[in-house]
């Protein structure tokens, strides 16, 4: 009868945690990952670990990309946030789709080759400077090159 | 009168070699046409001028000839006729570094740097001297932002250079964003090397931009080590450590000189097959054996893992400690410490916390010698470790 009893009670201990921890997980856990390619991220309670597909996101959570490397955070109401190379995001709620998917937010600096149009200082660079150091190394060199390949004949 | 006649021709090919030779070349035999700003002046121009075509009609395919010309002719201030020169010298000689030197400069003093870089990608692929100048140039242009379409085909191509490029220019200084698409780009591929690495993320956690700088280091990372990266990297000690970035980087000074050396090596009862060995020799300690910056986000933490001290003695052991890193990586007073480890005993578990303030950017974790005092530390016996792990409180 004893046993009965404390198994009895085992169980309902054990069913109570189960109830507790079920639903916390249930409740924080708002997102899932997608269209998993490459090194993606995720924190958890010892840092950074691969992110897999279907890897269900708890709020909080941050979700890194590597280079070459995407995926797609997906809300259980549906909406999707996209997450380029070398991006981070972390997973919230409370705001629209569409502000979320403004979210994830590049760590490294733009290429400059690519977004800067042509500044003063870009064109003194390129009009000045480059011209200077061109024609100072180029004197240096050739007057240092004893070692000729073409014949003056 | 037919000798006569080749005396007299005889003496006409000698003077034109004299002359030709002389234009060419200075008294040591070194190439003088172009670099010699001599030779350029006065009525000589005109007179080498001539001489230079007449080498080109007899020789179409003279490149050096052609350089010469279009020197002289840029001299006259004849631009179109110069540019018409220098681009015949390179189709005559493509990959001759003079060519290529002087028409890369010919085209970047226009301004035209998208037809001047694969020249000067070739120069300094295939000449080594030409590094030093060409890789100034390369990275004047790629700080400019522009021709980003010619930097683009360089990128895509990944020639040998580009590694050494990165390298150079980041130990010379340049601003680490500005290399960082070459780096990535090189990443992804699997083509950094260490040195770029190391360099561009030190550069980076010394200005204290640790986001990116622990960005561009899990970037440089093979796949498979991106599995467990933890806010402690490689806390088992199973991989070799690299030394950089945000890996373990183990003091590599003679042990005559630290006092100490490091391994991750086999040893019994530790979890996986590895574990770090600090061996103290007895003598004064110089430096920290171990240590690896991390890039922790404000909040608590524990510490924890595995130690094994065998007849630790001679000095009042070691500890784990983390210090914040600020500008120029400057270290602030200990942030956590854990107890020290010292004596003998078999492996025990030990655990510490730490808490990182909002202001604490970067942090170093590292194995430092207990001092007494301000005086020398000395220290003696082997310290393991294995299974370092950092978690969140939550």
């Amino acid at each position: 009868m004893r046993i009965a009893a404390a198994l009895f009670l085992l169980a309902f201990q054990c069913a109570q945690v189960t109830a507790a921890a079920g639903p916390a997980a249930e409740t924080s856990a708002v997102a899932k990952l997608k269209d998993v390619k490459g090194g993606v991220l995720v924190s958890k309670t010892s840092g950074l670990a691969a992110g897999t597909e279907g890897m269900r996101l708890a709020v909080g959570t941050r979700v890194i990309t590597t280079s070459d490397s995407h995926a797609q955070v997906v809300y259980d109401d549906g909406c999707h946030v996209s997450l380029e190379p070398n991006q981070r995001f972390q997973v919230e709620r409370g705001r629209t789709c569409e502000a979320l998917a403004l979210l994830p937010e590049s760590i490294v600096p733009a290429p400059a080759a690519v977004t800067a149009s042509a500044t003063g200082t870009q064109l003194f660079v390129q009009d000045v400077m480059v011209p200077a150091l061109a024609a100072v190394g180029i004197a240096e060199l050739l007057r240092r090159h004893d070692d000729r390949a073409v014949s003056p004949n | 009168m037919t000798r006569a006649w080749i005396a007299l021709a005889s003496a006409v090919l000698l003077w034109r070699a004299i002359a030709v030779n002389a234009l060419l070349y200075d008294e040591d035999g070194r190439p003088a046409v172009v670099a010699s700003p001599r030779a350029l002046e006065g009525n000589a121009r005109d007179a080498d001028r001539g001489v230079l075509e007449a080498i080109l009609r007899e020789n179409p395919a003279n490149a050096l000839a052609y350089l010469g010309l279009a020197s002289r002719l840029q001299a006259a201030g004849e631009a179109p006729r110069a540019a018409r020169a220098f681009a015949a010298a390179y189709e005559v000689a493509p990959t001759d570094r003079d060519v290529l030197v002087s028409v890369a400069g010919n085209l970047l003093a226009a301004g035209r740097t998208s037809e001047a870089l694969p020249l000067l990608g070739t120069a300094v692929e295939n000449y080594a001297d030409v590094r030093e100048w060409g890789f100034a140039v390369l990275a004047q242009v790629l700080s400019s932002g522009l021709d980003p379409k010619a930097w683009n085909a360089i990128v895509e191509r990944d020639p040998a250079w580009l590694g050494d490029f990165v390298r150079a220019s980041c130990r010379k200084g340049m601003d680490p964003a500005v290399l960082a698409p070459l780096f990535l780009r090189r990443a992804a591929k699997g083509a950094a090397s260490r040195e770029e690495t190391g360099c561009l993320v030190q550069r980076l956690r010394a200005s204290g931009r640790w986001d990116e700088a622990y960005q561009l280091w899990l970037d440089s990372l093979p796949r498979e080590r991106l599995a467990d990266v933890g806010f402690v990297f490689n806390g088992g000690f199973e991989f070799p450590a690299s030394g950089i970035g945000f890996d373990w980087i183990p003091d590599t000074s003679l042990e005559r000189d630290s006092g100490h050396g490091v391994e991750f090596s086999r040893t019994r009862g530790a979890t996986g097959e590895r574990a770090l060995r600090v061996a103290y020799t007895g003598k004064r300690q110089s430096g920290v054996p171990i240590a690896q910056y991390l890039s922790l986000p404000p909040g608590r933490y524990s510490l924890s893992g595995l130690a094994r001290p065998e007849r630790v003695s001679a000095g009042h052991g070691a500890r784990w400690t983390v210090r914040c890193v600020g500008p120029g990586e400057a270290l602030s007073e200990p942030v956590a410490a854990s107890d020290r480890f010292v004596g003998s005993s078999d492996w025990e578990r030990f655990a510490f916390d730490v808490a990182i303030a909002p202001g604490c950017r970067g942090q170093l974790l590292q194995l430092e010698p207990m001092a007494s005092g301000a005086g020398p530390v000395f220290l003696a016996g082997n310290l393991w470790f294995d299974n370092l792990v950092l978690e969140q409180y939550h």
